[in-house]
């Protein structure tokens, strides 16, 4: 992406995070450019807009998006344009060919035939994507004016997944429908099947990005297996992983039921390599359901989450319920490490997203991943793995779970009439109130002595003498303005803490 | 309703205004003597004094703890015609939940009494026996709490 579509992502991004008017001087600060610019980049972005303005300005307030528009803008922007194709589109075109048909050679003049290109721009493309695969362990040779590309069959699926840009943006939901993805429908119906299938074996429902990425491994099998034959894989697998992923009977079973179904499917024997990817795939992927609480976690898994909460609780300056969220980090932290071990990559569609809002959040988990790379001698944790785990502690910040629960304590007369009442409305509807007692208003004295940490008291009768702690007199019908009152409260209590 | 006399209903009541309410319930508590009538009448008025007890539009909760009181209940008062104007804020009562409360009662009531009055947190409860035209169906909600 060049600097000035750069621009103008970060604008969107920028403006859609703020529901309201943003002065130009702001934006020049953001994008670090001059006001003339920010007005040039507007006036673009509105002109090629075909519905109208996507930004819309006022004298002497500023810019601000038009979101319903912008929702609709994305939808569009992610449609192919076909016909047209930038030199780098030109490039992944032919990789994503060469590597369909690796190991077999195809000649040059096919590949780039319909490219319209001469020599010299075909020897360019051939060093730049000769670069990009060695990312990947990969090589590629030219041989009798073909070109072919040279490795394992790992890395090349890998290769495969990261180049192939519509296995990033694709949605489960959406593949039965969507025509303008160019998936072969009967494929794309078998896959999702599959996946199915894994979900009911294990009683579990595999989330997003985590079923994208099956679907993914799953759709690139199939095409390999049609263009290359099985024997020319070249890969070798360590006896001890085979025997660990034998010892893990549940998911063993499962994948080598799916491959068998995959077998039939395709009317050809698969080798046993692929039990083994898939496998691979099926531990790296979080899992919600009945299995995965069965299954424990390894002293290595709690030991990097706990790393991560006790660094973020000290970085984020706040104070972290263990509980509320060590299971949901460590059950995505275990098949993170697994992903890590086996370099599979989960795209972050949301990366982008999740660096402009919560942009501290991430760099302070860009850190403490260094940090747990270094100590539990692990490769590189990558941003796509800093963004899903700084979800989770904005998660912690959002629903103000850091916040200690409010003590409160409810009265009415007798203590059993309204006050009952009002106690498990306010509980439905305010869950950061810690109700500690309900009690009648002639037993005021117990707040004194029993309750002396209370910090609100909620009451349906009106009090004549003066409270020490914060006070609220609701009505026992808890209407909405009782509610919003209530909530103000709250928040100046969370203010004085 | 497993304790018939721990609940009771009064089923199409014709009472008119608030006054005409408390004495009602005040001849509950007891029936000859005036004195704790108007104790208990005043009690009422002071509680309502000290905030409402609507508890959801057409509801109300009154409730007092007595020395008066010999026994616990719970009083289901069913207007036959509601009344529009109770006080210059409250309108139109259709139902009156009355809790009263012994002097020192036994925590195992207390506790009954106070599921009881969660119960009533569920608005589709109300809303039933709002609308239950007929004694028997306003009898089978309560046997049914």
């Amino acid at each position: 992406m060049s600097s000035k579509d750069n621009r103008e992502q970060k604008l969107l991004l920028f403006l859609s995070k703020n529901q309201d008017y943003v002065k130009s001087e702001n934006l020049t600060e953001i994008l670090n450019v001059s006001q003339k610019t920010v007005y040039r980049l507007i006036k673009k972005i509105n002109d090629e807009h075909e519905e109208g303005s996507l930004i819309l300005s006022e004298k002497g307030r500023g810019y601000k998006l038009d979101y319903e528009k912008f929702i609709s803008y994305q939808k569009i922007n992610k449609k192919y344009k076909e016909n047209h194709f930038s030199p780098s589109e030109r490039r992944e075109r032919i990789m994503e060919e060469l590597l369909l048909y690796s190991p077999k050679p195809i000649n040059i003049y096919r590949l780039f035939n319909k490219y319209y290109v001469g020599d010299s721009v075909i020897f360019n493309d051939e060093q730049v994507m000769g670069e990009e695969l060695k990312k990947y362990d990969l090589t590629l040779e030219r041989k009798n004016k073909t070109l072919v590309i040279l490795g394992e069959e790992f890395n090349i699926r890998k290769a495969i997944k990261d180049i192939i840009e519509i296995f990033n943006i694709i949605d489960i939901d959406d593949l039965k429908k969507n025509k303008e993805l160019n998936f072969n429908k009967y494929d794309v119906l078998f896959i999702l099947d599959q996946l199915r299938n894994i979900e009911e074996y294990l009683d579990i429902t595999i989330p997003y990005p985590y079923n994208v990425n099956i679907f993914s491994h799953l759709y690139i099998l199939l095409s390999r297996s049609r263009k290359t034959p099985a024997s020319n894989f070249t890969d070798e697998i360590a006896k001890d992983e085979i025997q660990n992923m034998k010892n893990d009977s549940i998911l063993y079973q499962v994948a080598k039921v799916i491959v068998s179904n995959i077998e039939k499917y395709l009317n050809s024997d698969l080798p046993d390599m692929e039990i083994y990817f898939l496998y691979q795939y099926l531990v790296s992927s979080r899992m919600q359901g009945s299995f995965v609480q069965t299954t424990s976690l390894s002293s290595e898994v709690i030991q990097v989450t706990k790393v991560y909460i006790e660094e973020m609780s000290i970085k984020l300056g706040i104070d972290i319920e263990k509980q509320s969220i060590f299971i949901d980090l460590a059950n995505h932290i275990k098949p993170m490490l697994n992903r890590l071990e086996h370099k599979i990559r989960i795209r972050n569609n949301l990366l982008s997203e999740i660096k402009t809002t919560y942009e501290e959040i991430f760099v302070d988990v860009t850190n403490v991943s260094k940090v747990v790379s270094e100590q539990f001698n692990l490769p590189t944790i990558n941003d796509d793995e800093n963004g899903f785990i700084t979800l989770y502690f904005a998660k912690i910040i959002e629903t103000s779970q850091h916040q200690r629960p409010i003590k409160t304590l409810i009265m009415c007369t007798t203590g059993i009439g309204t006050s009952d009442l009002l106690k498990v409305k306010v509980s439905k509807k305010f869950p950061e109130l810690e109700i500690v007692d309900v009690i009648a208003t002639r037993n005021m004295q117990m707040i004194k002595e029993k309750h002396s940490d209370v910090e609100l008291i909620l009451s349906t009768v009106h009090m004549e003498d003066k409270m020490p702690n914060h006070y609220l007199l609701v009505s026992a019908l808890f209407t909405l303005e009782d509610q919003k009152r209530l909530q103000k409260k709250i928040e100046e209590i969370y203010l004085e803490r | 309703m497993n304790d018939n006399s721990f609940y009771q209903v009064y089923f199409n009541c014709k009472l008119e205004t608030k006054e005409e309410v408390h004495n009602f319930i005040s001849n509950i508590v007891c029936q000859n003597n005036s004195s704790i009538k108007e104790e208990i009448v005043n009690q009422l008025i002071r509680r309502e004094e000290a905030g409402s007890t609507l508890i959801a539009e057409h509801v109300m909760l009154p409730h007092i703890e007595s020395d008066h009181v010999k026994k616990s209940q719970i009083i289901f008062i069913r207007l036959a015609k509601p009344i529009v104007t109770w006080d210059y804020q409250i309108e139109d009562i259709c139902l009156l939940i009355v809790l009263l409360l012994k002097r020192n009662e036994s925590e195992e009531i207390k506790k009954k009494i106070s599921l009881f009055t969660r119960t009533l947190a569920d608005e589709e409860y109300l809303n039933r026996l709002l609308n239950s035209k007929e004694r028997y169906n306003f009898e089978q909600e309560i046997i049914t709490i």
